[in-house]
């Protein structure tokens, strides 16, 4: 009991799939530019970990090792679209913003990356915990750098005003500004694990 | 049945089996999640591209297509018509500004919207900006300001405007070369019109 | 008492604090016609970048625990070239962000003096250029103590005008709309001269780096065929000589080698004339150091001096 615990909260802060495995940067640096989209992107990414993650551990007595890359990314890509047609038909907003970026999440290195290495080693429930911790832990990461960069690079929170007098140092709200906010959070992280 | 996996053509045939039914539950899922979905989805394009031209020909209940298909007739209840709508489009300084206009029989431009912009950040994306009035903490505090949505301060200037008068339309400093661009497109737009109505005359 | 390495033991009286002062007084010919041009206003902005560059290294050297060297001159040099890459008009904390990302980023994220890839000046410019393009790039002129908004002869000439609106002489002396330190060629001929005096730089980095924007401007930025450009108003305009012999030459961010200096002399000078002439920026002199500041290494390699003996 106790293990399956750590299975869930490694992924928020020991195993931080962004800030300590450093993996699924391209989404993360592309479309942390508001809180809103930061959310949209990891809930959908945690979504599609957690299925894949359930589904792959089940089946993976059946899956011969030499064919599991293409099986894993055809299960991945299934629920990517699933994602991108339910997002399309209910929040076409949100989908307009993030773009090219949902279907994009087929190749995201968490997704895949977690399918390797642990749901086609370990049991449902403790993958089902472990893509919630590892979802919970990118999507946690993702919407504070989206949260700092709206309020720099945009004066807002929520697409609402901080102060109708602010302004806003744009270069946060371009991509150099997510390598920076990015940059900043992964030496704030190193310090941190030094003391 | 088992030792026919075991050859080397039979393990062949064996990934072949679980591609394929892994590929066959994937296409069936989808299938239906995209007849599910897919009818609402057309719905929000059309009420989208409907919707800009309710929003820059107030008035109108109905739109006909044009002969050329180049603009729309919007028509009151009555069947009158009110005024015209017409899509245009210029080369901003980094995208391709793509705009919907409404003007009333007078050719006076009664509404003004930007489809799709790319421009720069901070400058060209200015031409879409819109001057707020609350801030969160109002909205946390429950205080709102006027809610409707207003029109970016830069388009008002077109309204009431006709082909003549869009001289007077100032341009934005920093943000020039998008500006004038949505200025030029408007000025093409109306002039197309002008000789389409013209000639269905 | 007795410390052993390696041959050679070169010493020098040199130290950086002499150098970057004098770096630093050299600057100070092109400060008094900012002063002179624009007013007040532009010495607010040199006094709030220089203290911000020096508080702020300062300050980090003091949190890192690290050698405090915040007054040996560079931290001084890097803010009053920040303040010289600015319009009269920038609102002083702008200006005050710029120089504090400077050293911050640009300089002491890498380790301090001698580290840095990039020019921290121009780290900061480029800081600035996309946090605040509208503030940025309005330009003013000082007429009867108060600022106008003007456009500068390099924006005239993008904008497609007819023949800029300035003459040699006025670009020469400086007394037109542009960035504070940018616009007196004279002054800071002056300052380049006090370098060259001193041995701080050499001739190869500037020269190679103007006669490459004078030929390719002359070349292809004519409006009636080749070789018809007006290359003389090319040169005296914009940052060119504020780059080529101040920012160019900076020891740390330049090639060491003489072939690798000049290389990266034409590199400046085709990126800029290239960002002048087809490119969506009027001015292009702080991106392309910064380009070619990235090339430093490579350049240096590639130019190495070869062992006695070695094959090539």
């Amino acid at each position: 009991m106790k293990s399956l615990v750590a299975e869930f909260y490694k992924g928020i802060f020991k195993e931080n799939p962004i800030l300590v495995l450093a993996l699924g940067l391209c989404p993360t640096l592309a479309v942390s530019t508001s809180l809103q989209n930061a959310l949209g992107m990891g809930l959908s990414a945690t979504f599609v970990l957690i299925c894949s993650n359930i589904l792959i551990s089940m089946f993976k007595r059946f899956i011969p090792s030499r064919v599991r890359i293409p099986s894993y990314i055809v299960i991945i890509a299934t629920f990517v679209t699933i994602v991108e047609l339910v997002m399309e038909a209910y929040l076409p907003s949100l989908y307009k913003q993030l773009g090219i970026f949902v279907p994009l999440i087929v190749v995201n290195c968490i997704i895949l990356g977690r399918a390797e290495a642990f749901a086609s080693k370990n049991g449902v429930f403790a993958s089902f915990l472990d893509g919630l911790g590892m979802g919970i832990g990118f999507t946690f990461t993702l919407s504070i750098i989206g949260l700092i960069r709206e309020v720099l690079g945009a004066g807002k929170i929520w697409g609402y005003p901080v102060s109708l007098d602010f302004v806003p140092v744009l270069v946060f709200a371009l991509p150099p500004g997510a390598l920076l906010v990015l940059g900043l959070m992964l030496a704030i992280k190193q310090a941190g694990d030094k003391r | 049945m088992r030792r026919v996996f075991e050859s080397r053509k039979g393990e062949l045939l064996y990934f072949v089996l679980v591609l394929g039914l892994v590929c066959l539950v994937s296409a069936g899922l989808l299938s239906f999640v995209y007849a599910k979905t897919q009818p609402l989805v057309e719905a929000q394009k059309a009420k989208a591209a409907n919707s800009a031209m309710y929003y820059v020909l107030p008035g109108a209940e109905s739109f006909e297509r044009s002969k050329e298909g180049d603009f729309y007739i919007g028509k009151d209840k009555q069947g009158r018509i009110v005024g015209y709508t017409f899509e245009t489009n210029e080369k901003g300084y980094s995208s391709e500004i793509v705009l919907m206009v409404g003007v009333d029989k007078d050719g006076k431009i009664t509404g003004i919207k930007v489809l799709s912009q790319n421009e720069t950040p901070g400058l060209g994306t200015r031409i879409v900006e819109v001057k707020a009035d609350s801030t969160i903490w109002d909205k946390i505090k429950g205080k709102e300001g006027e809610n409707a949505p207003r029109m970016p301060w830069f388009l008002e200037q077109f309204l009431g405007k006709d082909r003549m008068s869009l001289v007077e339309v100032k341009t934005i400093s920093g943000a020039t070369i998008s500006s004038s661009a949505v200025v030029r497109a408007v000025k093409k737009g109306l002039e197309k019109l002008e000789k389409e109505l013209l000639q269905e005359k | 008492m007795f410390v052993m390495s390696s041959s050679p033991h070169i010493r020098d009286r040199e130290t950086i604090p002499t150098i970057m002062w004098w770096v630093f007084i050299s600057l100070l010919p092109a400060a008094g016609v900012a002063v002179w041009v624009f007013g007040i206003r532009a010495l607010y902005l040199m006094l709030s970048c220089v203290g911000a560059a020096v508080a702020t290294e300062f300050i980090i050297q003091y949190l890192t625990k690290r050698k405090i060297t915040a007054l040996d001159g560079s931290a001084a040099v890097t803010g009053l070239l920040l303040a010289f890459n600015v319009s009269a008009g920038l609102p002083l904390w702008m200006a005050i962000l710029g120089s504090v990302f400077a050293i911050a980023v640009g300089k002491q994220v890498f380790g301090g003096i001698g580290r840095n890839i990039f020019n921290p000046a121009l780290v900061g410019r480029a800081f600035l250029m996309a946090s605040f393009p509208a503030a940025m790039t309005r330009f003013f002129i000082n007429q009867n103590g108060a600022l106008v908004s003007q456009a500068t002869p390099l924006n005239i000439l993008k904008e497609g005008s007819a023949a800029p609106l300035v003459g040699y002489k006025t670009l020469f002396i400086g007394n037109y709309p542009g960035c504070i330190g940018e616009t007196s060629v004279l002054a800071l001929l002056i300052g380049a001269m006090i370098l060259l005096w001193r041995g701080y730089i050499s001739l190869r980095i500037p020269l190679s780096y103007i006669v490459t924007v004078a030929l390719m401007t002359w070349v292809f930025g004519g409006s009636n065929g080749l070789f018809s450009g007006d290359w003389l108003f090319h040169i005296l305009s914009g940052g060119l000589m504020l780059g080529a012999w101040f920012m160019a030459t900076d020891m740390v961010t330049s090639p060491i080698t003489r072939k690798g200096q000049i290389a990266f002399g034409i590199g400046c000078g085709l990126i800029t004339s290239i960002i002048r002439l087809w490119g969506g920026y009027p001015e292009g002199v702080s991106y392309s150091i910064l380009m070619m500041n990235a090339l430093v290494p490579y350049l240096d390699n590639i130019f190495k001096p070869r062992k006695l003996g070695e094959r090539r």
